[in-house]
């Protein structure tokens, strides 16, 4: 199982091997570490790295995963999904927002200059028999509205230009 | 895979908006299906009792394994038809669970006019027993129909033979049928016990006969009782039509129960590949999301965050032919193909479809569409560009597909994107539609005033110059008949899905319907020629 987690803001890549009766073996950096996670009765976990026993309390959400242990403190590691990187984001996320279909604007909600919020309702257009409202991808400001009520587009103009706040 | 990121702010105006009028609709559609269930004139149940026999729905209680799903296929059919007076069309069909085996049941009700047979009748039986042919599954009878209505005669005719034809072909395919006589099976109703592998026939009650006591005696001069002509004793102990006796209902139902528990188990063409985990978003916030007016467009990603497993979504093709979302999800633990409209198909969006469903077919993925389409790209910078002959490529995939399909119609359902979403002609396993769904051939809008102007024209050729009131009441009058035609009711009323489903059932439907489609198996892709 190859991993990328997030420790205090440092990018780890590992891979996760799992051996017999509950081994893993930890592949970092060039670095093969073997160890061992066992709960305790008292609700804490026992994990075994290197031979090393160290005594944690650990609590986990569906992203991160905290560590608790009396002598190192609490730490947390997120996981990160290295698919879900920028390259994969939704269309349109870049700056210029285009027309999904050609059509006529009906509203424009927001003006040059406005500080925006990602979802934010920007322009709404009726295009074939449907009205869409087309809403800010990333936070950002307003660089330009090219296009006034009324007035008609073709597919994949550049109805609002974003930029950064 | 990554968890789709909501854009939808709940506490927006019109959120609240859309949350109130698609919780009225939702609740309107409610209390139909419980008026359509359960009520019926206290006469009716009166004569039932009588007759000592159960209602339906109690049958139904008595059959089904306890705390299993039933699926109800198209309850309110018929409900815009026959003035709304014949309730599900006189009977009862659905997926559900007996002796845990999931079966196909076909329940006679006999509460309103004795369970007699209109034209929608057959449609519905002959659907259901569709989906039996398609998935391979088992399917129990309840038989307690007078036959075929007397004044639907002509309707029942065809579709009425295409019943028992279905059951011979469920059974050269393997598919076991099992039937149960509560009541009268009388000429083509007949030959349902006759063709499916076991027969239980209730004693007092149960009938059996090509003609009945009063047409025997009409034909032959022939004198003779219900029971002595086709009775319990006669079947099961002289002519061998009927397979075993039973002293009460609630008896032939327990012996059902065991007949169904010796099926052979069924063979999964696929199974759950992941522990099925929630949706991380709230369903109940598809009321907020999706407009009652059929003309807002709303991202069907933020439908799709609140139908499958932990919200997650793998996008394939994010960037291109955008008005199109496709991509792989998780549903009760089974691997799905998305195909979801947001606007309106172009050649690009088209040409994805097409690509993404030959993905799905070679990895044996099957899929899911998500409807809400007003067409294809109209034009002729789109003809150029062929959008013609690449929605026909959609097509063509999309026909050829041999893994299942299901269809959801969240909003619209117009022109040909109806064809190319998989609507109800291109074989989807189940198809459904919401509640709110408006769909046809065109719009109310566009189909009213392309009607009203050949009207006034017509009237203006007579010598008749309508003046601006006449106008106006014309095209209302003629808006409001095609509004009544393309809502969600008239649709289902006749068949044109698998029933109505409420936004926050469609996860638990559609974990069902991936369930039983295993049950068939999945040949190698295949498909015509694409025009390229």
């Amino acid at each position: 199982m190859r991993r990328r987690y997030l420790i205090d803001g440092q990018t780890h890549d590992v891979v996760v091997t799992r051996g017999a009766d509950g081994a893993l073996q930890i592949d970092r950096a060039g670095r093969r570490i073997s160890a061992r996670a066992e709960p305790l009765p008292d609700g804490r976990h026992r994990l075994t790295i290197d031979g090393r026993d160290h005594a944690v309390w650990i609590a986990s959400s569906a992203d991160s995963v905290f560590v608790h242990g009396n002598a190192t403190g609490a730490a947390e590691v997120e996981t990160v999904d290295p698919a879900a990187a920028d390259g994969h984001a939704r269309a349109g996320a870049a700056d210029a927002l285009s027309a999904p279909m050609p059509g006529t604007v009906i509203a424009v909600h927001v003006a040059v200059g406005d500080a925006i919020v990602a979802g934010q309702p920007l322009i709404v257009i009726e295009s074939m028999k449907l009205e869409t409202t087309l809403i800010a991808p990333r936070d950002g400001r307003v660089r330009a509205v090219h296009f006034g009520v009324g007035s008609s587009f073709g597919l994949k103009a550049t109805l609002v230009t974003l930029a950064d706040a | 895979m990554k968890r789709i990121e909501s854009r939808i702010d709940t506490s927006s105006e019109a959120f609240r908006r859309n949350h109130a009028a698609m919780s009225a609709i939702v609740a309107r559609f409610r209390e139909r299906m419980e008026i359509t269930r359960h009520r019926r004139p206290a006469h009716e149940i009166k004569r039932v009792r009588n007759q000592g026999k159960l209602l339906v729905r109690e049958r139904l209680d008595l059959l089904l394994d306890p705390g299993t799903p039933f699926l109800e296929l198209s309850a309110l059919a018929a409900c815009e038809d026959y003035d709304g007076e014949v309730p599900g069309a006189n009977v009862v069909t659905g997926l559900g669970v007996v002796s845990g085996r999931e079966v196909l049941i076909h329940a006679d009700d006999s509460s309103v006019k004795g369970g007699v047979w209109y034209t929608l009748t057959p449609r519905k039986l002959v659907r259901m027993l569709d989906i039996a042919l398609e998935n391979r599954l088992p399917v129990i009878h309840l038989c307690d129909s007078g036959g075929a209505f007397l004044e639907e005669l002509s309707g029942v005719y065809i579709e009425g033979g295409r019943v028992f034809r279905n059951q011979c072909l469920l059974s050269k395919a393997g598919v076991p049928q099992v039937a149960m006589v509560f009541g009268h099976c009388t000429a083509g109703g007949a030959y349902i016990p006759a063709l499916c592998d076991y027969s239980i026939i209730v004693r007092g009650t149960g009938g059996v006969f090509l003609g009945g006591p009063p047409l025997v005696k009409a034909a032959t001069g022939e004198e003779h009782t219900a029971d002595e002509i086709g009775g319990c004793e006669l079947h099961t102990q002289v002519s061998g039509t009927v397979d075993y006796p039973a002293d009460s209902e609630a008896q032939a139902i327990e012996i059902c129960r065991e007949i169904v528990a010796q099926f052979k188990p069924a063979v999964r063409s696929f199974l759950p590949e992941r522990d099925p985990e929630p949706p991380y978003y709230d369903p109940d916030e598809i009321h907020g999301i999706v407009s009652p007016d059929h003309k807002v467009l709303f991202d069907q990603r933020e439908i799709i965050a609140r139908i499958v497993d932990g919200s997650r979504f793998h996008e394939y093709q994010p960037a291109y032919g955008t008005t199109l979302v496709c991509g792989y999800a998780y549903v009760w633990g089974y691997r799905v193909g998305i195909l979801a409209n947001n606007g309106v198909l172009f050649s690009d969006s088209s040409k994805k479809a097409a690509h993404f469903i030959s993905l799905c077919n070679q990895n044996r993925t099957p899929l899911l569409f998500l409807q809400n389409t007003t067409g294809y790209m109209i034009g002729r910078n789109y003809e150029m560009e062929g959008i013609t002959k690449d929605g026909a490529k959609m097509l063509m995939a999309q026909a050829g597909s041999e893994v299942p399909k299901f269809t959801v119609i969240t909003s619209a359902a117009f022109g040909a994107g109806y064809y190319g979403m998989c609507g109800r002609a291109w074989d989807p396993r189940f198809i459904w539609a919401w509640p709110n769904v408006h769909m046809g051939v065109m719009g109310p809008e566009q189909a009213a005033n392309t009607l009203a102007d050949v009207k006034i024209a017509q009237l203006r050729r007579n010598g008749h110059a309508p003046d601006a009131t006449e106008m106006t009441q014309l095209r209302r009058r003629v808006y409001e008949k095609a509004e009544r035609e393309s809502n969600a009711y008239f649709a289902t009323s006749r068949l044109w899905d698998d029933g109505l489903l409420a936004p926050t059932d469609t996860r638990n439907a559609l974990g069902m319907a991936l369930s039983a489609a295993a049950h068939a198996p999945i040949a190698d892709p295949h498909y015509g020629i694409f025009r390229f």
